[in-house]
């Protein structure tokens, strides 16, 4: 599922959740919620990072 | 042996098979000469040296841009006798040789297309960072597509890479470019990014970047392109006709994708920065809650505060409201039979009745009532 997301789309969530975190009037059980969502998406960027291989193809050969 | 009679049309179709058979195609050097369009599809010209002359006609679009004469070309031509027009080299490719008409067709073809607005600066779309995919455009044989993809994989990953080869110089070229552009535009999901590449070279070996054709293919692609051509001094129309134009193949691997290296140093920053922000909320609830206290505190005080005015004053009115304080300020209270009475009319003389004061009671005998 998270595997499957781009990395810009991991990304993008990981913005997101550090923008909510930041917000005012945050409940704390909330707060946990983003905090654990943000160690986790970051967890899953490191592992793209580490692994994500460039694949060719090739459209028409000469 | 007898003599051999044409007719004009046998003689010009025997001619034409007989100049097929020996030169299927002409390729030609030479200088161009009363250069001529026909209703924006056709062009005929002379190209000649200082004996001779010969006609061409070819369609519009096969030229690399605009062209004019005393220019240098070479052209690549069948030759045909026309039954009506007489001889002319039809042509098949024509490309300018030698710096100046190099530079000349690219500065005629520049202000034809600026007027058209091919490189207005509005047109530019903003190239996707880091795509998931991306187009590639150049020979497979070059350093320019070992050395993108080497990049590409120092700096990134996961990019999945659609390659089309292509000649990027000679005759070939041009027509490769096109096609490859145009089959990446039309394929059912296009990358989301174009490269275009090839290392440097001479004038000569980058002509085809700057060809009216490639340029045209470059500007209308519905995919963002990047052309990227190694180690030039003058820019080719292609580059300028880009979305993006990249100094090296290299460099347009790393206009493309972010620095896997420093993508993870922000990691850790963002990571530190998440548990930096977790605190910050932590402590905001602690305040929060401190605040709380505090306002509870104040609220009970204030009740406090009515509570005893309340009582206070109900106290005061309790006072005034105490029948000793009047037996206090001289009032006496008197009773007949055990009862108080208000009324003198009811006593009569000769009753007892008691007097009581602050400090005590009196009994006494009534003498006589005033009324």
């Amino acid at each position: 599922m998270t595997a499957k997301k781009s990395y810009r789309e991991l990304q993008g969530e990981l913005d997101k959740v550090l923008a909510e975190l930041q917000s005012a009037e945050l409940d704390i059980d909330k707060a946990l919620d983003l905090y654990k969502q943000g160690q986790k998406l970051i967890e899953h960027l490191e592992e793209y990072l580490a692994n994500a291989k460039n694949e060719i193809t090739e459209l028409k050969k000469s | 042996m007898e003599e051999l009679i044409f007719t004009p049309s046998d003689f010009v179709a025997v001619l034409n098979q007989t100049m097929e058979y020996a030169y299927p195609l002409v390729t030609i050097e030479g200088e161009l000469a009363n250069v001529r369009v026909s209703r924006g599809k056709w062009v005929y010209f002379d190209i000649k040296d200082e004996q001779a002359s010969v006609k061409c006609f070819g369609a519009v679009y096969m030229l690399p841009g605009p062209i004019e004469e005393g220019m240098v070309v070479r052209i690549v031509a069948s030759p045909r006798l026309h039954p009506l027009y007489n001889f002319s080299l039809n042509i098949q490719s024509i490309t300018p040789v030698g710096e100046g008409s190099l530079k000349r067709v690219a500065d005629l073809l520049f202000e034809k297309l600026s007027k058209e607005g091919l490189f207005e600066p509005s047109r530019k779309r903003v190239v996707p960072f880091a795509p998931q995919t991306v187009g590639l455009i150049t020979s497979k044989e070059s350093a320019a597509y070992a050395d993108f993809n080497k990049i590409l994989n120092e700096r990134w990953g996961g990019v999945q890479i659609i390659h089309h080869d292509v000649q990027v110089q000679g005759e070939a070229a041009v027509g490769d470019i096109v096609r490859a552009i145009d089959a990446m535009n039309q394929l059912s999901s296009p990358p989301e990014a174009l490269v275009i590449t090839r290392g440097g070279g001479s004038a000569d070996d980058l002509a085809a970047f700057s060809a009216e054709q490639v340029v045209r293919a470059i500007a209308a692609s519905r995919i963002p392109t990047i052309v990227a051509i190694g180690h030039e001094v003058d820019l080719s129309l292609g580059e300028l006709a880009a979305d993006l134009r990249a100094s090296t193949p290299s460099n347009a691997a790393q206009l493309l994708t972010p620095d896997k290296k420093q993508v993870l140093q922000t990691l850790v920053e963002q990571k530190r920065g998440l548990g930096e922000l977790l605190s910050a909320q932590l402590l905001a609830a602690k305040n929060q809650l401190k605040e709380n206290i505090t306002e509870l505190r104040h609220m009970l005080e204030q009740a406090y505060f009515v509570a005893a005015q309340t009582i206070a004053r109900q106290s005061d009115l309790l006072d005034a409201l105490n029948p000793e304080a009047a037996l206090k300020r001289g009032y006496a209270v008197v009773r007949v039979g055990g009862k108080v009475t208000k009324f003198a009319k009811f006593i009569k003389p000769g009753d007892e009745i008691i007097i009581q004061m602050q400090d005590g009671s009196t009994v006494a005998t009534v003498n006589k009532v005033n009324l």
